[in-house]
């Protein structure tokens, strides 16, 4: 029953693919999410960084890392993340996990 | 039947065990802290517990230092979850157990988990009851006991040691029984003296292994009595949600104790759980406390001094880092330029031993800065990987001439230690997003004798 936001192959393979092409690159560098939230919807902010903050919840897939600020935790640990590819340009959405 | 009391030995000290049953696994049984290897057999429901446990397992059981039936602490040292991992460790190798399931209760379980963190390659699978990851609140953790409580809780403590204060708690259903409560109060004295009592109240008060959670990669079972009135239920939802792919199942009950109301209970789920666990799987993960160590102005002095001079100080030096290292169970992993990457199994020996290193160096004239982080790292042929490291490396990049700079992770293991912190506050450390919360070790130098 861990609760934790699910990563699908697709979005593995994008995280991997921005981390690695950024700037930032790092052996520890990820995707990181912070939510932000306005009125009953919440909208996140992502970045590539180097290492997490203090108290980021660290989820790491097969060499994949995602980096969720404690805000963005909560509100995605029943959900999971998936990625398209159109135009070259990299769509995450956010749906919820399937039950088990 | 009462099983024989052996006592397995580490630097003169004892530890008293117990083995019952035969298998076909090992498991490691760490019930509340109060115990008394003897007596925990007179009292039926007590000894129903282990008695269950071994018709499916060999089970083994301590006292650790300072409690019932094993030696007292010394005088430098003091109860710490890393003391107690030593204490298992002394007992599991006195055994050959090389590889054992865990069951704690209660604070039992916040070792525990500690315990499988640090130890994965010997840890088959953990089962939690009653457990938490921390006993006093905190904004980000509501569901504490508060600052009040704390301190009424360990007056009560020191004032009624003996008098089996808390039985109402742990067993409520037994709490108007004048003979039980005579047994279990003298069962209490048998378990620790008052001083004892209090420390390690203490300790558990101030622990928290929160972080810790997400390097557990055994097969976990978290099972909380809805109605704990000791460690409230919302404790066991919380390790379920952080412990990677926990299972977690609530039982009715109103007592704290693993023996109080309907044991058969928990023990049909952990019958179930434990004979079904899958054996180990290759590791490479596990949790350590990193240790950076560096020159302070190594440029200005290697310029001073010539090259031969120089290389000879850097040879003495680590000469003397890898004496101090090999003193307090470090791991060197690797010489960073004049600098090393040490890994320890327990936090607050690391920290002694960054003060230690700074002590005798600076008998050499030179003067080191030291930092500290403890989380998960990965081990490949020798060389280690992960955020840890990175982090670790980023607090000792922060710390002045002399100081010894830890993360907020390895303050919140140490509890019970002794040692003590200031607050750095909150320092944005390269590359990393906002700040993180240092503490320097406040640990007076030892007067070099040259």
């Amino acid at each position: 029953v861990s609760a934790v936001l699910a990563l699908t192959d697709s979005a593995v393979q994008a995280v991997k693919h921005i981390v690695s092409s950024s700037e930032e690159v790092s052996e520890t560098g990820g995707l990181r999410m912070v939510a932000e939230r306005a009125g009953t919807q919440a909208n996140f902010q992502l970045s590539v960084v180097p290492l997490p903050a203090e108290d980021d919840e660290v989820i790491e897939e097969e060499g994949a890392r995602v980096f969720l600020e404690p805000e963005a935790a909560s509100l995605l640990d029943d959900k999971v993340l998936d990625a398209s590819v159109e135009q070259n340009q990299v769509a995450f959405t956010i749906a919820e996990q399937a039950e088990a | 039947v009462q099983p024989e009391v052996h006592y397995a030995t580490r630097d003169g000290a004892a530890v008293a065990y117990q083995v019952v049953g035969e298998g076909p696994r090992d498991l490691l049984f760490l019930p509340e802290w109060v115990n008394n290897l003897e007596m925990q057999w007179q009292d039926p429901m007590l000894a129903g517990f282990p008695t269950r446990l071994s018709t499916f397992s060999r089970v083994v059981m301590l006292n650790m230092r300072g409690i019932g039936l094993s030696d007292p602490l010394s005088r430098d040292e003091s109860t710490t979850i890393e003391q107690w991992m030593d204490d298992i460790a002394t007992v599991l190798d006195a055994l050959d157990s090389r590889q054992v399931a865990l069951l704690g209760t209660g604070v039992g379980g916040s070792l525990a988990m500690v315990f499988a963190a640090t130890y994965p390659e010997r840890t088959t699978a953990l089962v939690l009851v009653n457990s938490t990851a921390r006993s006093s609140a905190a904004p980000d953790y509501p569901f504490g006991i508060n600052q009040e409580w704390r301190e009424k809780t360990q007056d009560e403590m020191s004032r009624s040691w003996g008098q089996a204060p808390i039985l109402e708690l742990q067993a409520p259903e037994m709490a108007g029984n004048a003979r039980f409560r005579d047994w279990y109060a003298r069962f209490e004295r048998y378990g620790a003296s008052p001083g004892m009592a209090l420390d390690v109240l203490r300790m558990v008060h101030d622990l928290d292994v929160r972080h810790v959670l997400s390097s557990i990669h055994c097969p976990v079972l978290v099972l909380h009595r809805c109605n704990d009135p000791i460690v409230r239920v919302e404790h066991g939802r919380y390790l379920a949600e952080h412990i990677p792919g926990a299972r977690y199942v609530e039982l009715p009950g109103e007592g704290h104790a693993f023996w109080s109301g309907d044991p058969e209970r928990l023990l049909d789920e952990i019958e179930e759980f434990l004979t079904g666990a899958p054996p180990i799987a290759a590791v490479n993960r596990l949790l350590a406390t990193v240790l950076f160590t560096d020159i302070v102005g190594s440029t200005e002095i290697a310029a001073r001094l010539g090259d031969d001079r120089w290389t000879k100080l850097l040879e003495e030096h680590r000469v003397l880092v890898r004496q101090e290292l090999d003193r307090f169970r470090g791991r060197e992993v690797d010489t960073v330029g004049d600098g090393f990457l040490a890994t320890f199994d327990g936090p607050a020996r690391a920290i002694r031993c960054a003060a230690a290193i700074r002590d005798v160096v600076h008998s050499t004239g030179l003067e080191i800065r030291a930092g500290l982080h403890t989380g998960e790292i990965e081990t490949r042929s020798g060389k280690i990987t992960g955020i840890a490291v990175h982090i670790g490396e980023r607090v000792e990049g922060e710390a002045g001439p002399g100081e010894i700079l830890v993360s907020r992770t390895v303050v919140d293991l140490v509890a019970g230690s002794g040692i003590r912190f200031v607050d750095r506050g909150s320092r944005p450390l390269r590359g990393v997003p906002g700040g993180w919360h240092l503490f320097a070790a406040d640990i007076p130098r030892a007067e070099a004798t040259p």
